[in-house]
């Protein structure tokens, strides 16, 4: 589904990300860990259109996508999360999913404007669906709230709400359970489960290995922008430069 | 239910006293002729409210789309013989395309390099007003533009202006409110409120930076052909970078990004103009003194102290009928 090849981005003298390819499969759960700096938001941010790779090909659903505008990868079905939350802060929770549902809605300036029946149905329909991703989300109760409001935790269920608002394909979250106490991080990966049961694949970036041991298919790790493993978590687990690049303590788990 | 038939009462009462007011002020053609000049500043500002306090988009260029719409409409008119009705709206048309045109450089730059472009649009449209003798009779103006008739009555009383004026502002603001609370209007506040997010989520930041723009310009400029045709006379004067500055000082003690904030803001600073009439070199000045008010006690402006005191007096009524509950447990 998604494929990228040799994979370069360097930021001065930096190789932030230095030719890695990889291949994700549709409908998987994959997993991409490194210690910190190792380029994981880097290479998100390639894949979602916010840097151009300095080389290499990122290739989706058969289309090549390199440096198109993230706007329009978006369209293409790839939706993602962001490390430092990204909310539309003074919006409230429920306005917040609606833009969400920009791709997938059409009315324009005009329709808008005078309220034509068209734009009035989808208006209703998009609302519906809003309130029942939030439900899905476990956020309805707090649809009238104003993002900046909610808690941590709160913020990065609304980050996915949001996201999936806009019916993607592909799902990138990026740490979505920093922040998260124990209980909160059960439920996310329950939530990370039924979200890749409707057939959306995911590709997560998570620092909890017990969570990503539990919940990915396959995994890739990065460090130093390389690719230095890839496998199902118990080869993970297992892999010599995986042990090392943690510092030679292993994999917590 | 109590409170439902207090509340009616109380905008029972408001609209009343707007509507004796208004009927006081009718029977001066003087007043009538303030009571259009608040309507036009509205218009015009809530333009820039689509702009600046809902896109995040700042402008200190108002005033050109302002001159555009003015000049348009008043030399199809004269020239032309047009009726106004009609100039109206192209000059409107013609304000929008302006905008469209400003904001291709404009939606690539932020903050300040902005104000920089916008400054230097509004001195450009002042610059040419002021100087083509030919096509707009320069620093002299243009004498004697043409009523608006409807149905071939023109209207001659400012008066009956008013009424016209008064029924194209509630459209204009009913449009707002519809706009504001659509598709497109969320993807403005999105750009407002995180630009990055809005492109990640698939909103062009770019095209609806545009739509902004041209938006915002069309409503000024219909401002602008609205005045024209009610003075009879412009000259580059009114278009000084002054009156961007004075759209932008209403907008921000009104309340930015509000239903009703330009429509305050203009009120109130029209009447203080008109009664500061004699000290007209100190306008700047009070302007000055007007955003300095709104930056360091009204950060929202004169909406948002009515919705303090809106909350603070549901508070208290919670408040009360808490203390009620409690009373009667005992
Ligand atoms: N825009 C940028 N300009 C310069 N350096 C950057 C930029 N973005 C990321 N980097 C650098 O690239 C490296 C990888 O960062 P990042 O992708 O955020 O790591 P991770 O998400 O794996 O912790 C870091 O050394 C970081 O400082
Ligand atoms: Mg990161």
């Amino acid at each position: 589904m998604l494929t990228l090849q040799n994979v370069t981005i360097k930021f001065g003298g930096l190789t932030a990300v230095n030719e890695v390819s990889a291949q994700i499969d549709r409908g998987v759960i994959f997993g991409l860990i490194g210690p910190n700096g190792a380029g994981k938001t880097t290479l998100f941010n390639i894949i979602s259109g916010v840097y151009a790779p300095t080389s290499g090909i990122v290739n989706f659903d058969g289309q090549d996508i390199t440096g198109l505008a993230p706007y329009k990868i978006n369209g293409l079905g790839i939706s993602r999360t962001y490390q430092n939350i990204n909310l539309f802060s003074k919006m409230s929770v429920l306005e917040n999913v609606l833009v969400g549902c920009h791709t997938k809605s059409a009315a324009g300036i005009i329709p808008s404007v005078l309220r034509t029946d068209n734009q009035r149905l989808e208006e209703s329909t998009v609302r519906q669906k809003s309130i029942e991703i939030l439900e899905f989300m476990d956020l309805a109760d707090k649809g009238n709230f104003t993002a900046c409001n909610l808690s941590y935790g709160e913020q990065r269920r609304l980050e996915i709400a949001r996201a999936l608002a806009s019916e993607p394909k592909m799902l990138l979250l990026d740490e979505p359970a920093a922040g998260m106490n124990g209980k909160e991080k059960e439920e996310l990966s329950e939530t990370i489960r039924k979200i890749n049961a409707k057939g959306i694949t995911i590709l997560l970036v998570e620092h909890d290995m017990k969570l990503v041991m539990n919940i990915t298919h396959q995994i890739c790790v990065l460090n130093y922008g390389k690719r230095i493993a890839f496998g199902d978590p118990e080869q993970i687990q297992k892999d010599e430069n995986v042990i090392e690049a943690y510092l030679g303590g292993g994999i917590d788990v | 239910m109590l409170t439902k038939i207090k509340n009616n009462k109380v905008a029972g009462i408001a609209v009343l006293l707007i509507a004796v007011i208004i009927a006081v002020m009718l029977r001066e053609r003087y007043l009538a002729l303030i009571l259009c000049f608040i309507c036009i500043n509205s218009i015009a500002v809530t333009g820039l409210d689509i702009l600046f306090g809902y896109t995040g988009q700042v402008s200190f260029g108002h005033a050109g789309f302002y001159a555009i719409g003015a000049y348009t409409s008043t030399l199809l008119a004269k020239n032309f013989g047009m009726n106004p009705l009609f100039t109206i709206i192209i000059g409107m048309i013609v304000a929008m395309i302006f905008g469209i045109i400003v904001a291709f450089p404009a939606a690539k730059l932020v903050k300040h390099f902005l104000s920089l472009l916008t400054i230097a649009f509004g001195q450009m449209v002042f610059m040419f007003v002021s100087v083509t003798d030919k096509l707009t009779n320069g620093y002299s103006g243009i004498l004697n533009i043409p009523d608006v008739s409807i149905f071939g009555h023109p209207i001659k009383t400012n008066q009956a202006y008013f009424f016209f004026l008064l029924l194209i502002t509630a459209v204009v603001l009913l449009f707002k409110r519809n706009l504001i609370n659509s598709r497109v209007g969320r993807a403005f506040i999105a750009i407002r409120e995180n630009p990055h997010a809005a492109n990640g989520i698939g909103i062009n930041v770019r095209f609806y930076k545009i739509v902004a723009f041209a938006a915002s310009a069309m409503l000024t400029g219909l401002a602008g052909a609205l005045y024209a045709h009610l003075v009879g006379f412009i000259s580059p004067d009114t278009f000084m970078a002054t009156q961007s500055n004075l759209f932008m000082t209403m907008l921000l003690f009104g309340g930015i990004a509000t239903f009703l904030g330009p429509v305050i803001g203009s009120a109130i600073l029209v009447i203080v103009t008109e009664l500061m009439q004699s000290l007209v070199s100190y306008q700047m000045l009070m302007y000055a003194l007007f955003i300095l008010a709104v930056l360091f006690y009204l950060p929202n402006g004169v909406v948002g102290i009515a919705k303090w005191v809106k909350e603070s007096l549901i508070n208290k009524k919670q408040g009360k009928t808490h203390a009620n509950a409690t009373e009667r447990h005992n």
